[in-house]
């Protein structure tokens, strides 16, 4: 492509349209914005992909014997870089042909994984629509239901209640236990610390099955305890705590070593400096270690179905009587030959990513603050401690917290693209 | 508030385990019964469970596997256990070594005293999936020596000659695969049975090439070669699903009869005893059955034989109706006993046995009605009969229902005076249907090719004639053999008019057994050249047309000398195919890279002359 621009235009607008070269006045050079889109750009892309959908298409869908979506979307994928390649042969250099295959390339596996997520909520959502736009569906068990009742009879609430109420115990479990042995491994350390990293590294590896195994060989065929879903929440306890306690360690060993020394320094016993300096540091990581445990537990199956039993009524009460939840739910359903049974099955996948959804924007919400970041909570005690007594609350009343509140830096503005590439004004004979 | 946490923590913790280990109270208003086990029965129980919910009991299934539920009654975790097979009193020697030592197949100990009760009965299936030029078949046919030589991998490609002396078709030359269950299941030793007791030397020879010895009475886990097309999938949904996705074409495999009929699929019909055709329509398969026999009851097998109660089908595999399914079975549910040597089951009380005998007694006898509906086949009489007998030995029963006269016992299979209804009620298969009978079984069609044909033309051919002849079999059979040769004329007017499809429609629809034969003359002529292409897809359920064979076909006569299948033997198109695609190719590549290249060239002859430094500028042409 030639980069020579009249001398008018580019001094006219120097740095408005990014993209399009233009005349640097201090440099004499023809600069340009990389990273930017210009219409040829635009045009190439569009080319190479109409060209390349009609071809394969011709050539898929008439032509040779073959059929099959996913083998024509790879076919023309194939052929659209093909294209693409062509198209910018002719009018770029080779090192920016290089450079747009790669983006186009990394794009496109980008898109990739996007479109297999976007199919696969899409084929949950577009199946399950049929049960959740029924108003029972939300609102009622599966006691008066059967496979031969339609849809406006039955409902996912057991289920839901089911998988609250296992996932909350399960939650209340393995989150202290999890916490705590990463503290005992990164915070206390000794002997004892090595063997326990790899005892929690092989239980990351353990199937979900040998959980609800052990359980019901330990809580219920042992202790004589009824399927139930407390039994069903320590089956997703023994799966959580592993995933809790190898991700919180990961984030509590970052906190930088200087905030402990800034504690120990002043004063502070090491429980303080832990509970006030190195987990609220890590708030926010172990925010996501707790939802990758919780993540782990809301869509087991096999450890449910062992622990917790089947149940079409709903049950809320976790510690008494058999318990369903909203994966188990799904999976006994949707092996029905009965069409409306597995509709249903996909309303409730529907419904379990919905919750799921929810639950993590909330946990986002509630623990996702940035270290040093202060709640609203604490804003107004500073507030309080400041207007009582400004005079004598200089270090002795909470120093661990006066250390770390200093308002940290606000978070640097991204730089504006300053990074230029030099392009010869002339451009060089095509090699 | 920062002290608080822990000791709010500590102290939930405290209270929730303090709460789990206080065993709960079991004082419902109604009684809970707890049950797990096959998959198969599962719908069904689900069904029966809420029939029987306004008599105060509620039912926890879990269908969690035949296996799995019998090994729950032996940690005495259920009330019943639903299981397609009985307890293993003998190591499965389908499983091979390793498969022993993890725990598959091997002997169990019930523990508790048991009977076994009839819930479910149903025929295994064969589905398939097979395209004869982008046509779906529907109407495969096959004996049960060419299905056996086809999962002992002896038959592997479907144009095998085996496969045309049951269904002359022109079927393609493709390989076979035959999918079986991964799993543990009760189809597989349901078929596997029905190989060992009818083909014992192919099956035997199969098994032993694999695992070194016999599978045995049974296996419930098929026995694969390390390498062959043979394709395992868990569950009968996932097999299911194989046969019918796009990439299925080729697939045959044994499943429940729900997935094909409520899915619309195709399935073979067996070749049975009595030299006809049939599908596992839920009357078939209660007509096999009522040649059933339950040791213990029918013989004199004593109660402490381990397989006292269970099911003796080797009647059921010769049974000489016409109608006969061979292949039927029925799954049991595995109930307590209050007599026999082994302890009782501690969770058996008295008003738990109360319950589940009135729940097993609503399966054998209304609930039944329900059975075809739901994909399964009613239990006729003397399976009624056998598994009441077991529940008025459940602890505290109170099933009502007297086992020998039956007399409150609404099962469709038979009527309160104790006559089978089933077997007089049942309709006959179509002469069409007979072993040897052509595929384009239809009176008058001389032109007509039928895809859909042979089941199509089982009745429809009384009306239909070509591909529309199965369209209008379905619903003339149902009707058919009511109104009289009126009906027969109408269906053959508008055969003439619309050809066949619609001919047939109309004229099965009202048509009756001397109908067919007027309608079938008119309607066939003109539906042999007007057929549509509706006859391969509305007939998916070979089943339905069955139903109604014997009257509407009675008009049919057969003729050999028609065409088989329409369909033109295809020439392989891949080798033009893929001589277009290169040459559409070229015609898109050559002329940029002709052009690309001649642009090249003259201007490196513009910058030839110019002042290139260097030796090599003459060698730097080709290398760019």
């Amino acid at each position: 492509m030639t980069t020579v621009t009249t001398k008018a235009a580019a001094t006219a607008t120097p740095a408005a349209t990014v993209g399009t070269p233009y005349l640097d006045a201090d440099s004499g050079q023809v600069l340009v914005r990389p990273g930017a889109i210009t219409a040829a750009d635009a045009g190439s892309l569009a080319g190479a992909a109409a060209g390349s959908l009609g071809l394969v298409w011709l050539l898929y869908e008439r032509i040779l014997p073959f059929s099959g979506a996913l083998g024509f979307w790879v076919c023309w994928y194939v052929a659209f870089l093909a294209f693409y390649w062509g198209i910018a042969r002719t009018q770029w250099e080779s090192r920016h042909v290089r450079e747009k295959i790669a983006t186009a390339v990394f794009t496109g596996a980008g898109v990739l994984v996007v479109a297999v997520l976007a199919d696969l909520i899409g084929y949950i959502g577009w199946r399950g629509a049929k049960a959740v736009g029924h108003g029972n569906f939300l609102t009622t068990d599966m006691q008066r239901t059967g496979p031969l009742d339609r849809l406006d009879s039955g409902g996912i609430l057991h289920a839901m209640i089911g998988s609250l109420e296992q996932l909350g115990l399960a939650t209340l479990f393995a989150v202290p236990l999890g916490i705590a042995a990463a503290v005992f491994m990164s915070e206390v350390g000794g002997r004892l610390a090595q063997p326990v990293r790899t005892v929690v590294n092989a239980m990351t590896a353990l199937p979900s099955i040998v959980a609800g195994l052990f359980v019901l060989g330990s809580v219920i065929l042992t202790l004589g305890y009824d399927r139930s879903g407390f039994a069903a929440s320590l089956a997703l306890t023994v799966m959580m705590m592993p995933i809790v306690t190898r991700a919180s360690e990961v984030v509590i060993r970052v906190v930088p070593n200087t905030l402990r020394e800034a504690s120990y320094a002043l004063g502070g016993s090491q429980w303080r400096t832990v509970w006030n300096v190195v987990l609220p540091t890590a708030r926010s990581g172990l925010t996501t270690a707790i939802l990758l445990g919780m993540a782990r537990a809301v869509g087991e199956t096999s450890p449910v179905l062992l622990s917790a039993g089947f149940t079409p009524r709903k049950n809320a009460n976790p510690f008494s009587g058999q318990q369903v939840s909203l994966p188990l739910y799904v999976w006994n359903y949707v092996r029905y030959p009965q069409e409306d049974m597995k509709v249903r099955a996909f309303g409730a996948a529907l419904a379990l990513m919905s919750i799921v959804l929810i639950l993590f924007v909330a946990a986002r919400v509630a623990g996702g603050r940035r270290p040093g970041e202060l709640s609203r909570r604490s804003l107004r005690r500073l507030a309080r401690d400041r207007a009582s007594g400004a005079s004598d609350a200089s270090g002795a009343s909470a120093p661990a917290t006066s250390a770390t509140s200093t308002a940290p830096p606000p978070p640097a503005a991204r730089p504006a693209p300053v990074t230029t590439a030099v392009i010869p004004s002339r451009p060089e004979p095509a090699s | 508030m920062r002290h608080r946490i822990p000791a709010w923590l500590a102290a939930a913790v405290g209270a929730a385990l303090a709460a789990a280990f206080v065993p709960a109270a079991p004082a419902h208003a109604t009684t809970a019964l707890t049950g797990s086990g096959s998959s198969w029965s599962g719908p069904a129980l689900d069904q029966w469970r809420r029939d029987i919910l306004p008599q105060g009991i509620n039912i926890n299934y879990a269908t969690n596997g035949s296996a799995a539920g019998r090994q729950d009654w032996t940690n005495d975790l259920d009330d019943f256990t639903a299981s397609d097979v009985p307890f293993r009193t003998t190591p499965d020697q389908g499983v091979n070594d390793s498969g022993h030592s993890n725990g598959l197949g091997n002997v169990e100990n019930p523990r508790y005293r048991y009977s076994y009760v009839p819930v479910t009965a149903g025929g295994t299936t064969f589905m398939y999936n097979l395209k004869i030029g982008g046509k779906q078949i529907t109407d495969l046919r096959l004996s049960p020596d060419t299905l056996v030589g086809i999962f002992t991998n002896k038959i592997t490609m479907w144009d095998d000659a085996r496969i045309k002396a049951d269904y002359p078709g022109n079927l393609p030359h493709l390989p076979i695969t035959p999918v079986v269950r991964s799993d543990g299941s009760g189809a597989t030793a349901q078929w596997t049975r029905y190989m060992e007791h009818t083909h014992k030397a192919e099956w035997d020879a199969y098994c032993t090439s694999i695992n070194g010895v016999s599978c045995g009475d049974y296996t419930e886990f098929f026995p694969t070669p390390s390498s062959s097309n043979m394709h395992s999938e868990n569950g009968s949904d996932v097999v299911a699903n194989f046969i019918m996705a796009p990439t299925g074409n080729g697939a045959i495999g044994y499943d429940e009869y729900a997935y094909a009929k409520l899915n619309n699929w195709p399935v073979v019909k067996v070749l049975n005893p009595a030299g006809y055709y049939t599908v596992p329509t839920a009357s078939n398969v209660a007509i096999a059955l009522t040649a059933a026999k339950i040791r213990g009851v029918d013989d004199d097998t004593a109660p402490d034989d381990p397989n006292y109660l269970q099911q003796n089908l080797d009647g059921v595999y010769v049974n000489s109706d016409k109608r006969s399914y061979p292949i039927s079975s029925y799954s049991y549910i595995i109930v307590p006993r209050d007599a026999g040597s082994l302890p009782s089951l501690p969770r058996g009380t008295t008003d738990h046995g109360g319950a589940l005998s009135k729940y097993a007694a609503y399966i054998l006898c209304a609930g039944q009605a329900e059975a075809d509906q739901l994909g399964y086949s009613p239990i006729p009489r003397n399976l009624v009969r056998g598994g009441m007998l077991q529940v008025s030995h459940i602890p505290g029963q109170q099933s009502g229902v007297d086992p020998n006269s039956l007399a409150n016992c609404p099962n469709p299979t038979f009527n309160s005076a104790g006559q089978l209804t089933v077997l007089v009620d049942a309709p006959q298969p179509s002469p069409c249907d007979a072993k040897g009978a052509p595929l384009n079984c239809t009176p008058g069609s001389t032109t007509g090719g039928s895809s859909g044909g042979s089941s199509g033309g089982t009745t429809g051919g009384g009306s239909g004639g070509s591909k529309g002849g199965a369209a209008g079999g379905t619903t003339g059979g149902k009707t058919g053999g009511t109104s009289g040769s009126s009906g027969g004329s109408s269906g053959g007017s508008s055969g003439g008019a619309s050809g066949g499809s619609a001919g047939g429609t109309t004229g099965g629809t009202t048509g009756g057994a001397t109908g067919g034969a007027s309608g079938g003359t008119t309607g066939g002529a003109s539906g042999g050249t007007a057929g549509a292409d509706s006859g391969g897809t509305i007939d998916p359920l070979t089943g339905q047309v069955d139903n109604g064979g014997d009257s509407g076909g009675t008009g049919g006569s057969l003729d050999d000398s028609a065409v088989v299948a329409d369909v033109p033997a295809r020439h392989d198109p891949k080798l033009m195919a893929s001589l277009t695609a290169l040459e559409l190719l070229a015609v898109v590549a050559l002329p940029p890279v002709l052009g690309t290249y001649l642009v090249r060239r003259r201007r490196l002859a513009a910058a030839g002359p110019g002042p290139r430094p260097g030796p090599g500028s003459g060698d730097q042409e080709p290398k760019s």
